[in-house]
């Protein structure tokens, strides 16, 4: 294949002449020949730091909204984000090319979630007998304050579900991805992802109802 | 749509609009996994470059150990030094020449099985016949205790020997042997029995201490050059120094005149 001569690096070589030798790929290079997917599969399973930029730089920002939309904390979420890269280069031996390498990186943020998930809901549930919100990351307007508050207030409703269900809600209703893809990122059956959506919501309703009646 | 499940969809679509997946120290976080992506590479280098071939050099230098025949004598040895000392060997660890064969007596008496008895039993059973002379003052020499048993011959105790409850055979073989040495003895059917021992396990833990009591056997039964040629391996030191001094004080009683 075209794409795997492209990652041992031999096209950089005749590009850039006889100057260097055939195993020496210089960095600068790199970022020349890594446009197919399938090089930088090959680049990240050697650890390549080169193509690991490359991916953050393509694809930092929705992984981060979804970590930080699943934990809830940004501070934590950004832990997770770092995690999600660390584990890229071994977990990359798992992808087979079946789906985006978004959605994939997805899947390793989910995996690494749970520890991440925890502790943000412990902060928060802190903050909340304080009687205090977490500080927004921003300094935001006033008209977002009761946008904030009302994330706020999902984000304790979903520290009440189990990890399962409350990353098929995050992944279906603020994520917005179909139950197909959701079941290709956690591993589990089109139904089962259905299934844990439902009470999911279900519950969430309640406890929404629950805290508006106070 | 109910009242529920618009505020609900509000709620998503707040958190949607909170988090949008920006940070300000975007930039940091690439560094530090590149910097921990950095760390995990250069450990699986040590792992490959300096580990494994440590690990293979290892096993390569065992298997030519073993092949040639070096890790036996090294494990064995490594054994011997290792080998918790046997509660019986050490009750006689006391060095019996022959002249000091009584110390051995209160040693074994101090077995909480046969406190009292082992001296009558000496004096009730004549010396075997075949005992040439040198040996005899050795057994007779004890102290008046010997002299002094009650009129009526001893009913010798039954004692229970340990082979019954030995669990391996050559570990029965041994408390049998130990038991006819030290508490009967008897040196004919002692030696028998260390031979039987030795027969089944020579080269068992218990070996050298074996080798030991039965050339202290041979001694009281006057074969003198069996006993020299059996002393000679642990006065040379071939046991690794085990019992060396007392077979050397053994072989000089023995030589001299």
């Amino acid at each position: 294949m075209g794409t795997a001569s492209l990652a041992l690096g031999n096209t950089v070589d005749d590009r850039d002449g006889a100057s260097s030798p055939p195993s020496v790929v210089r960095p600068s290079q790199e970022r020349i020949e890594d446009d197919t997917p399938h090089a930088l599969v090959v680049r990240l399973q050697a650890g390549d730091a080169g193509a690991i930029r490359r991916v953050y730089e393509d694809h930092h920002v929705p992984v981060r909204a979804f970590a930080q939309r699943l934990v809830g904390d940004v501070e934590a979420a950004e832990d997770l984000v770092q995690d999600v890269f660390v584990a890229l280069p071994k977990a990359i031996a798992r992808f087979r090319g079946d789906c985006a390498l978004r959605t994939f990186l997805v899947s390793i943020a989910v995996n690494h979630a749970r520890n991440h998930v925890r502790a943000a809901a412990r902060r928060r549930g802190a903050l909340a007998r304080l009687g205090r919100e977490p500080s927004p990351s921003s300094p935001d307007l006033h008209r977002d304050l009761e946008r904030r508050e009302l994330a706020s207030r999902l984000m304790l409703a979903l520290d009440e579900l189990p990890l399962d269900q409350r990353v098929a809600i995050v992944l279906s209703e603020i994520e917005e991805q179909t139950s197909g893809t959701i079941a290709t990122i956690v591993g589990a059956p089109e139904g089962t992802v259905r299934t844990r959506i439902f009470h999911a919501k279900k519950k969430l309703r309640e406890i929404l109802q629950r805290g508006g009646d106070r | 749509m109910s009242r529920e499940d618009d505020l609900l969809a509000s709620a998503f679509k707040s958190v949607r609009e909170t988090y949008e997946g920006h940070h300000d120290e975007a930039d940091l976080t690439l560094q530090r996994a590149l910097f921990k992506t950095r760390g995990e590479a250069r450990k699986r280098k040590i792992i490959r470059f300096s580990i494994l071939p440590i690990a293979a050099a290892l096993a390569v230098s065992s298997a030519w150990a073993g092949a040639t025949g070096h890790l036996g004598k090294t494990m064995q040895d490594l054994l011997r030094r290792e080998e918790p000392v046997e509660p019986h060997a050490a009750a006689v660890a006391v060095p019996a020449p022959v002249a000091s064969e009584p110390a051995v007596a209160p040693l074994v008496t101090a077995e909480p099985v046969a406190p009292v008895v082992p001296e009558p039993v000496v004096a009730a059973s004549p010396p075997p016949p075949s005992l040439p002379p040198p040996v005899r003052p050795a057994i007779a020499s004890p102290p008046p205790v010997v002299l002094a048993p009650p009129p009526p011959p001893p009913v010798e105790p039954v004692v229970p020997s340990p082979a019954a409850s030995a669990p391996d055979p050559a570990a029965a073989l041994f408390a049998e042997a130990h038991r006819l040495h030290f508490r009967e003895k008897d040196p004919a059917r002692a030696l028998a029995a260390w031979d039987a021992y030795l027969k089944a396990a020579p080269d068992g833990p218990l070996s050298p201490e074996a080798h030991y009591n039965r050339a202290l056997t041979l001694v009281r039964l006057g074969r003198k050059s069996d006993a020299m040629s059996e002393l000679a391996g642990f006065a040379n030191g071939s046991y690794r120094g085990y019992r060396q001094a007392e077979a050397r004080k053994l072989l000089d009683a023995l030589q001299s005149p």
